[in-house]
């Protein structure tokens, strides 16, 4: 009698375990994101953007800006480190640059240019360089975001 | 009386007033403190709102002084960026103000030794940004570039005129702007306008007269009132704001806080003002009131007064001593008058003249004073016209005469029955006015004829017409008639159900009472009509007139002997003054000389006792004193209908103790039992019969 207790025990046991393995198996299903996530990450070290000499120091604008998305990926504040750097381009030629030193807020200042202005930004955390999908029209004496509303940036990973 | 009277409304007056006026305080401070409380709610409320307001504001002002040091320290190395930065500040914001970047001079040398970036926003898209730094506008001395300078946050400035900015006064946020060292190397300004927090000030209008101010954290008025009234009386209540160290106070004018309940009390202090007028009223109304009434009482205690000083007076003009006459003891004769009011109008009267008595009895019209008047008018008339004549009719006739014509003007008038009986032979002659015709007791007669109405012709009542005629009638009494007399107030004696007594019943008592003394006979009569009303009010005065004709007796007793053999009576009214007529009546038996002193005082000292504890309430009643001797015993017998009353149980008197230590009563029975060698009580029939004995040796 007790021999046959032992046997309908074990046989409880393993039924338990097979639930609980069965369980486990459900718990993380693959996202849409996981591969966009590989993306972001880089292995790049953090630019020397420097503003260019060859500027119009008649026309400035300026801009505040709060990392929105990289890849589609929405940033917290744990992703943005001191270091950070944001930048503003026209084609290749840098007119303002900002690196983050206590805050996760950039303040461009952005020097004359002509035609649109791109934003790039380099993560310290992601070691990759991101850029904005669309860039803005450069106006003199404009502000792209305020102190009280920042532009957020919608970025990927610049090829 | 009146003082007293007056002195109790005053006292009346005095308490409901004070009591008025602790209510009234009471309620009028209980509802000061209610309003306070809630006016201190309210404003409290108040005040945070603005406290809210104000911070909101100012944080998002530090938070662009914040933001703009940042952005500056972060393009130190463009001197322009000051500029855009100003201007993206000034554009950051939700209202319209000034803002600066001041540099240390020489900062930049290109810029010259002051170098000031101000921009001012007059609305969202107009906002004027220019360089103010100058040797004349040396910002290094304002208070916010200092205490900027000295400070590593946000701090807040004094009130200052901004006269480089928007020209209004201001106060300013400062915060300082480090280069990549960590030194301060400019300042951030963002002023705020005096005029957006008088703005949120006057909005702060608890109640419409109050106001508020806003103070700095040193106690510098930021935003004053301007329209506080000197020498007002002010509720203030004031809050912190956190954020700036400032104070915000809301001054409520008293008068304007507690105008309602000022109002109302007006109103209640004017109506308790009514409210005790009136009461002086009522209570000078209810002196004079009670002044009148006890007046009144007064004026009806002199006529109680007179009334029965007029009663004692009538009742003295009726016989009252009975038997009457000590020379004819066994003409036994008999009267009661029971007025229905004090006094009243019936009357009875005899006396003897030549052998002939001479007797009356009548009734005037109406009751109360008027026929006490007219009775008393009637009765000396009566006496007066049968002094000289012998005919009844002629005398009524005369009567009649003088109470007509102008003398009567009340038009009252009076029934009236007078009889002249011969004493000799007993021939009566008499003329009936209008009166209820007597019922004769024939001694000697058969049960059927034994009681007889006197026949009566019907002549007019006294008063009525002058110069009638009345007519007489004669009849003839036999030894042992009795007479019996009565007015209208016997026959028409109601009960509670509004029955008559009726001749009927005066039949049947007689016929019970026939072989009775005539004392005896009106006194089972008197029983007999009370035992009929019951507790019914007396209507009607009530008269009763008996007599009793004895002439043999007459003949056969002399007046000195009958002492030693005959049965002797006497009926009294309860009347304290009869006890004379009591002396004279013992007299008159001609007890032992020795004897009669002390006799007279036990006899007169139990007669009192009756007359004064048998009928209580001024009840009319009779007292029956008999005397017989017997075997060598004085036998005196006093009977009364009146309550029960022992005067042998009465506690004897401590004779011992001094008048003033020894209990009231007593002293009276005591004198008795000491005088009279035996003294009884017994309740018999309904009466109290006190037997007094005293041996004759």
């Amino acid at each position: 009698m007790i021999m046959k207790n032992k046997w309908i025990m074990a046989l409880v046991c393993v039924g338990m375990c097979a639930l609980v393995a069965c369980k486990d198996s459900k718990k993380e299903p693959a996202t849409p994101d996981q591969p966009q996530t590989e993306d972001i990450y880089g292995n790049k070290s953090c630019p020397a953007w420097v503003v260019s000499n060859d500027y119009d120091y008649t026309t400035s604008m300026t801009a505040v800006i709060k990392v929105g998305t990289l890849n589609g990926k929405t940033i917290g504040e744990s992703d943005i480190k001191v270091g950070d750097v944001m930048a503003a381009f026209s084609g290749d030629k840098c007119l303002g640059v900002d690196t983050l030193k206590e805050e996760s807020i950039f303040y461009l200042y952005i020097i004359g240019a002509e035609g649109d202005v791109t934003l790039r930004y380099y993560s310290s955390h992601y070691k990759n360089i991101f850029e904005q999908e669309a860039a803005f029209p450069f106006k003199n004496d404009d502000s792209r975001g305020t102190f009280s509303d920042p532009f957020k940036t919608t970025m990927v990973v610049k090829k | 009386m009146k003082n007293k009277t007056n002195k109790s409304g005053l006292w009346i007056i005095v308490i409901a007033a004070i009591a008025l006026e602790a209510i009234s305080c009471t309620m009028y401070f209980t509802s000061r403190s209610a309003i306070r409380a809630q006016a201190e709610q309210r404003a409290k409320t108040e005040l945070r709102k603005a406290e809210l307001e104000i911070e909101l504001h100012t944080v998002e002002l530090e938070t662009v002084a914040r933001a703009l040091s940042l952005f500056v320290e972060r393009h130190l190395d463009h001197p322009d960026a000051a500029y855009s930065a100003t201007r993206l500040a000034a554009a950051s914001l939700s209202s319209n103000t000034s803002l600066a970047v001041a540099f240390v001079p020489d900062y930049y040398p290109g810029k010259g030794t002051y170098y000031e970036v101000c921009s001012s926003r007059f609305s969202k898209d107009s906002i004027y940004t220019r360089q103010i730094g100058s040797a004349e506008h040396d910002y290094t001395q304002m208070e916010w570039f200092q205490n900027g300078f000295a400070h590593d946050s946000c701090w807040w400035s004094e009130p200052y005129l901004d006269d480089s900015g928007s020209g209004t006064f201001v106060v300013s946020c400062s915060h300082p702007v480090y280069d990549k060292n960590g030194k301060v190397v400019a300042v951030v300004c963002v002023d705020l306008a005096l005029d957006y927090l008088k703005a949120l000030s006057e909005d702060l209008q608890v109640y419409p007269n109050s106001t508020s101010t806003i103070r700095s954290s040193k106690g510098r008025d930021i935003v004053r009132p301007q329209d506080t009234i000197a020498g007002h009386k002010y509720n203030n209540f004031h809050e912190e704001i956190d954020a700036t160290g400032w104070h915000i106070e809301i001054h409520i004018p008293e008068d304007e806080l507690f105008k309602d309940l000022n109002h109302i009390g007006s109103i209640v202090g004017v109506l308790m003002l009514i409210g005790i007028a009136m009461l002086i009223l009522i209570v000078l109304y209810a002196g004079r009131n009670n002044k009148r009434l006890v007046e009144s009482m007064a004026r009806n205690q002199s006529m109680e007064n007179e009334l029965h000083i007029a009663r004692s007076i009538q009742m003295a003009m009726l016989p009252t001593r009975f038997p009457p006459f000590p020379d004819y003891p066994d003409l036994n004769a008999y009267g009661l008058v029971i007025p229905a009011k004090e006094v009243g109008g019936d009357l009875f009267d005899f006396y003897i003249r030549e052998s002939k008595l001479l007797f009356c009895i009548g009734d005037v019209s109406g009751k109360g004073v008027p026929a006490s008047l007219v009775m008393a008018m009637t009765r000396s008339l009566f006496r007066s016209f049968t002094s000289y004549l012998d005919s009844p009719a002629q005398v009524m006739e005369q009567m009649n005469n003088s109470l007509t014509g102008e003398q009567n003007k009340q038009n009252m008038f009076v029934t009236l029955f007078i009889g002249a009986l011969d004493l000799t032979n007993g021939k009566l002659i008499y003329c009936n006015g209008g009166h209820d015709a007597p019922v004769q007791i024939k001694k000697n007669a058969s049960d059927a004829d034994i009681l007889a109405m006197l026949p009566c012709k019907a002549n007019l009542p006294v008063g009525v017409i002058a110069d009638f005629a009345y007519e007489e009638q004669e009849a003839a009494l036999q030894e042992g008639d009795t007479l019996f007399l009565y007015t209208d107030g016997l026959t028409e004696a109601e009960n509670g159900a509004h029955e008559l007594f009726g001749e009927q019943k005066i039949m049947t008592q007689l016929q019970a009472s026939r072989d009775k003394l005539p004392g005896a006979i009106i006194e089972d009569m008197q029983a007999a009509v009370a035992a009929f009303v019951g507790g019914a009010e007396q209507s009607d005065d009530l008269t009763m007139f008996c007599l009793r004709y004895m002439p043999s007796a007459v003949r056969r007793h002399a007046s000195a002997a009958s002492y030693q053999s005959g049965h002797h009576s006497l009926v009294m009214r309860n009347d304290i003054e009869q006890i004379p007529t009591l002396a004279e009546w013992i007299d008159s038996l001609g007890v032992p000389a020795d004897l009669n002193m002390p006799i007279n005082l036990a006899i007169e000292e139990a007669v009192s006792n009756v007359m004064l504890y048998a009928y209580p309430d001024n009840k009319s009643g009779q007292v029956l004193v008999e005397f017989v001797k017997e075997n060598g015993k004085l036998v005196f017998t006093i009977s009364d209908s009146g309550i029960p009353f022992d005067p042998t149980q009465t506690p004897e008197a401590d004779i011992s103790l001094s008048a003033e230590e020894r209990a009231i009563g007593g002293l009276g029975i005591h004198l008795v039992r000491q005088i009279m060698d035996e003294v009884r009580y017994a309740r018999k029939d309904g009466k109290n019969v006190l037997t007094l004995v005293k041996n004759e040796n």
